[in-house]
């Protein structure tokens, strides 16, 4: 199917790409396509493109005070296939090795996959149990938890330039992802565990409600029974397909039975 | 811009285009650089039928913008064999185990295979059906393409040493 007209902007580095942004009418910023190139296909309606694929300021990944930085703008596999991100956010390696399949993961980008608002993205929830911080061009630093409440509202007119995360190696961590068939399915849910030294995270994404909205720490998980029967309020608010909510009850009992 | 001019070598050729913004890199292939081998089938990046491999990752050229291809190097399933004569062992290989029917996702199929037997020249049963997960076969049932790939990543390992 071919593609609608539109104008293509290339600019030099991401203050420019937010300049555009701002400036030109009916904007949208495009890193790997993968989601927003299918949807002008679709129904999108848009102008301009602001290609910031190639930006140099939006990639690397590095660790540096005790912080592990992942570029808005690398894609999917170069963060899978890092050591530093083995050594320090092995859960993220593992969402993103479930994630879609191997073509999208080459293309597609770590700040595409924050920044489309997706109710079923799979790396929000693992990034938010693993305390990420989502740095951006104008407002700065915003913790994943913060951004979750509201994530159209950071990413209309700013630049997400870096994802950053304690680098810290997890003594524990755990990840699911609902359907368990890999890739091709779209996820209804996903659940995430991760374990340093400082904290103990359990989060989940329910797959009908975006942002992710079970988080709850150390004190919860002490009690299982507690924990389930939070779990089971929480989702049956936010996941109104019964059969879905019948898996994933089951499987969050699995889940957390040996946490 | 609305339109601008690329250059891409594609299978060791370096090619100079004139694209739209909105031109996809699977037509540049197809219309304007007649390499037909590249499918163009979903258009939605569901069925890897137009899996090229640029700068040495696999990706789907329905959702890639040719005018961000500037530079890059790019491999079709046209470039793959050494000559005329001989066949790439991946591609000998869906042939030996009868992995192609009617042939549709197969250049797909094989560059998604090139793919993973670069990244992984030794892959399990299960590593082999992720690394193909991007590509959907409609005839086969996928026993022969992963016994295909099998056989390909023997080849290849006994060829590289």
């Amino acid at each position: 199917m071919a593609l609608p007209k539109f104008e293509y902007h290339a600019p030099i580095d991401a203050a420019s790409a937010c300049k555009l942004l701002n400036d030109l009418e009916s904007a949208q910023l495009l890193a790997g396509g993968t989601w927003v190139l299918n949807q002008l296909k679709k129904t999108a309606n848009i102008k301009n493109f602001i290609g910031i694929k190639a930006l140099s300021d939006l990639k690397g990944i590095d660790v540096k005070d005790g912080h592990l930085s992942i570029g808005a703008a690398e894609t999917l596999d170069d963060i899978s296939r890092n050591g530093a991100v083995t050594e320090y956010a092995p859960m993220l390696q593992k969402a993103i090795n479930k994630l879609a399949t191997p073509q999208i993961r080459n293309m597609a980008t770590i700040g595409g996959n924050i920044c489309s608002c997706l109710p079923w993205a799979d790396l929000p929830a693992a990034l938010l149990a693993m305390g990420a911080q989502f740095l951006f061009l104008e407002q700065g630093k915003v913790s994943c938890a913060q951004f979750l409440t509201a994530p159209k509202k950071y990413c209309a007119k700013d630049i997400l330039t870096a994802i950053v995360l304690p680098a810290q190696k997890p003594i524990k961590y755990k990840y699911l992802r609902l359907p368990l068939r890999n890739q091709t399915d779209i996820p209804f849910g996903s659940l995430c565990f991760n374990e340093t030294k400082q904290s103990k995270v359990l989060t989940a994404n329910m797959g009908n409600s975006y942002p992710v909205v079970f988080i709850k720490t150390a004190e919860l998980l002490n009690d299982k029974n507690k924990a389930y029967e939070a779990f089971v309020i929480e989702l049956t608010v936010h996941q109104k397909d019964e059969l879905r909510c019948r898996i994933m009850v089951g499987m969050f009992k699995e889940f957390i039975a040996d946490l | 811009m609305k339109s601008c001019e690329i250059k891409i070598t594609v299978n060791g050729v370096t090619h100079t285009v004139d694209v739209e913004a909105n031109t996809l890199l699977v037509s540049v292939l197809r219309d304007q650089l007649n390499l037909i081998g590249t499918k163009h089938a979903c258009g939605d990046g569901e069925c890897g039928a137009c899996t090229v491999i640029l700068n040495g990752k696999s990706i789907l050229s329905c959702l890639t913008l040719a005018c961000e291809c500037n530079g890059a190097d790019i491999m079709t399933i046209e470039g793959l064999a050494k000559s005329e004569k001989e066949l790439h062992p991946i591609q000998q290989s869906f042939m030996d185990r009868g992995a192609v029917q009617c042939g549709f996702c197969t250049p797909g199929m094989i560059l998604s295979s090139k793919y993973l037997l670069d990244t992984n020249p030794d892959p399990t049963d299960e590593q082999i059906e992720e690394g193909l997960a991007g590509n959907i076969c409609r005839c086969t049932g996928y026993v022969k393409i992963v016994d295909a790939v099998k056989d390909a990543a023997k080849k290849m390992r006994e060829i590289n040493g």
